[in-house]
């Protein structure tokens, strides 16, 4: 693994000199925790944080623990997202609502190419060009819908030749690549979810130079020594355990050793035995802050 | 085996990515199969997650004879779709004429918009998924349903997608030569908001994609309709494959909602990786060093954290999902790639 010039070696250090992180991963990996506990450590230095998330179809059924941390937290939508900008930038105020409840809109929204992705980014822009706030945490959709949201606006100034969308495009191209900008992958250490991750950042490389942070590998069995070899005289189900044990770390291992030559920085986080989401959270920031 | 899976032919097994869904419909088909059924198991995931489940590097055709060991007759098969050339017949087969067809399949406009739509996946499988059914060949069908970010897409991308092609709204699309004052005040501003927007000519673009679609919107709406017929019908199961933690029940409870709202009845939730039960410690009376000791608790009081918590989870799926049959699968150490494990998992599914 390779480490980069401006990435420190701590997580947290490198976290709190950015002014936008973006979070994606396959679907499944624990990607909306991660960017929680971001946004807790963060939190809880003091830090100004929002956080925002988008899901390209129908809203997710995510629990609500980040409210009781006292985050900002902000679900965007593309129709709203689309209103507030069409409202600011043409100054459009007249038949409003009638113009936003139109079936033809709606369909336009839905099926103009990119023009979610690149209304949300423009949301994510704005934010970050007021500054309200130190650091936005952004939970990305998974990792395809989250390749159309760095593509479209990057497209759209050839797509759209003309017009307020393909002036603003420009804009949110720069904060992509801003050096205070970063990009991290959520995974788990199996072999398909990895495999999986490092295609998503090949296809990024590829879009453009985009600040890449840490591949953050979720649920990691936690390294625990053990005697070896095992001891002889132990009863069968307690060797079997222990086994099974060893295989899954070294499988772990083995998973993530595939994975070679990443321009991101591999982090590994432990899977925590916690019952509620909201204290496995606590206990990934206190781990992140290490 | 008992009775569901003989009674049902057409198995679809949902939950949301990263559970094992891939795992759990190619073992099913495999004991399917194993069980003497002529069976086939569609998936559409374009990370081809079930070709390297059952062996496969990769898949040359649609539908793929699988040889199983045990038996010398061809009883198993597998689909993975190219949901891109999928949509493409789909359109050919609702399409007026060559012509139309051409001319939609040749827009650029057209393939960036089908990715948009963000159903086409769904759509497409949902359309074999009939084909399959109408090939009265075939005993047993399992889907292997695409990993959405929510499930919920399954159910309502084939909707989306006959909503946009529903013929009112095409019809504001096309004969973009109407004058303005025509269309009712709200559409008359929405166009020109999209025109301020956009330019020009990338409007005009799109409006000629919209008029190339015309005519369609039956086609579309009638698939639709018989898809929900289908997954209504008592020939169809439908299963969640979940996991037991505070974010997988969320999602299962919201998924089953959305079921019976449709009136699509579930048949049961197959909780995957279940933890295998193990010792609290090690019994004093054997001999080892203070240290090993305190190493082997170490790990046994992990693992024995891990079974709490997936017990914890079990209960609460329990509790909010208490009429649906649940199933639970042991979590695996070891990698699943061969048949033999696939066919394992099936047996302890149907048994």
């Amino acid at each position: 693994m390779l480490l980069k010039d401006s990435r420190t070696n701590s997580f947290l250090a490198d976290s709190l000199k950015r002014k936008v992180i973006f979070f994606t991963g396959k679907g499944g990996v624990g990607k909306t925790a991660v960017a929680w506990a971001t946004a807790l450590a963060l939190s809880r230095q003091k830090r100004k944080v929002r956080f925002v998330s988008w899901s390209p179809f129908e809203s997710s059924s995510d629990p609500w623990a980040l409210k009781s941390f006292g985050i900002p937290t902000e679900q965007l939508e593309a129709s709203t997202c689309f209103k507030e900008y069409a409202l600011k930038t043409l100054k459009f105020e007249k038949f409003v609502d009638a113009v936003f409840e139109n079936k033809v809109l709606k369909a336009f929204i839905q099926v103009a190419p990119g023009l979610s992705e690149t209304v949300i980014a423009g949301k994510v822009w704005d934010l970050y060009d007021r500054a309200e706030q130190d650091t936005i945490i952004v939970d990305l959709p998974a990792t395809g819908h989250a390749l159309a949201f760095f593509k479209s606006p990057m497209g759209i100034e050839k797509m759209f030749a003309t017009g307020f969308v393909h002036r603003q495009a420009g804009n949110i191209c720069d904060m992509f690549v801003d050096p205070f900008t970063r990009l991290d992958v959520v995974t788990l250490p199996e072999e398909m979810p990895l495999v999986e991750s490092a295609q998503f950042i090949d296809e990024v490389q590829q879009l453009g130079k985009f600040p890449l942070g840490y591949l953050l590998v979720n649920q990691c069995t936690p390294q625990l020594p053990l005697p070896s070899p095992l001891p002889k005289k132990l009863p069968s189900d307690i060797k079997e355990c222990l086994e099974d044990y060893e295989i899954r770390m070294k499988r772990e291992k083995a998973a993530i050793d595939g994975i070679k030559d990443l321009p991101l920085l591999l982090k590994q986080i432990p899977r925590f035995t916690t019952e509620a989401i909201k204290e496995t959270i606590e206990n990934m920031a206190d781990h992140l802050e290490k | 085996m008992k009775q569901i899976w003989k009674d049902k032919r057409i198995f679809l097994i949902g939950g949301p990515g990263g559970v094992g869904k891939t795992t759990v419909a190619a073992a099913l088909g495999t004991q399917l199969a194993i069980q003497g059924y002529k069976t086939v198991v569609l998936t559409v995931d374009p990370a081809k997650r079930l070709a390297q489940a059952l062996g496969f590097e990769t898949f040359s055709s649609d539908l793929q004879p699988v040889n199983l060991p045990e038996i010398k007759e061809t009883k198993l098969f597998a689909s993975m779709l190219d949901t891109q050339r999928y949509f493409d017949k789909v359109i050919t087969r609702f399409a007026g004429s060559e012509k139309q067809k051409d001319k939609i399949l040749n827009n650029r406009l057209y393939r960036i918009m089908v990715e948009s739509l963000g159903g086409s996946h769904e759509y497409a499988a949902m359309e074999r998924l009939l084909e399959f059914t109408k090939d009265s060949s075939f005993e047993k069908i399992v889907v292997d349903t695409p990993p959405s970010q929510n499930a919920l897409d399954l159910l309502n991308a084939p909707q989306r997608l006959a909503d946009f092609m529903d013929n009112s709204v095409l019809r504001w699309f096309q004969n973009t030569k109407t004058p303005f004052s025509l269309f009712r005040q709200g559409t008359k501003m929405a166009m020109k908001l999209l025109e301020k927007l956009f330019g020009s000519d990338f409007f005009k673009a799109l409006a000629e994609v919209m008029d190339d679609l015309e005519g369609m919107h039956t086609g579309f709406r009638d698939r639709n309709l018989e898809v929900i017929r289908l997954l209504k019908s008592s020939a169809t199961g439908f299963f969640i494959v979940s996991y037991p933690s505070e974010v997988r029940l969320c999602e299962s409870v919201e998924f089953s909602k959305a079921l019976q709202e449709k009136e699509i009845p579930l048949s049961g939730i197959i909780l995957n990786r279940i933890e295998d039960p193990c010792p609290q410690e090690v019994p004093p009376t054997i001999d080892l060093t203070p240290q090993e000791r305190e190493e082997i608790n170490q790990v046994l009081t992990y693992k024995n954290n891990l079974v709490t918590q997936q017990q914890h989870w079990i209960n609460k799926f329990n509790t909010f999902l208490k009429d649906i049959p649940e199933i639970r699968l042991e979590r695996r150490s070891e990698a699943i790639h061969d048949l033999e494990t696939l066919s394992q998992i099936g047996k302890r599914l149907i048994s």
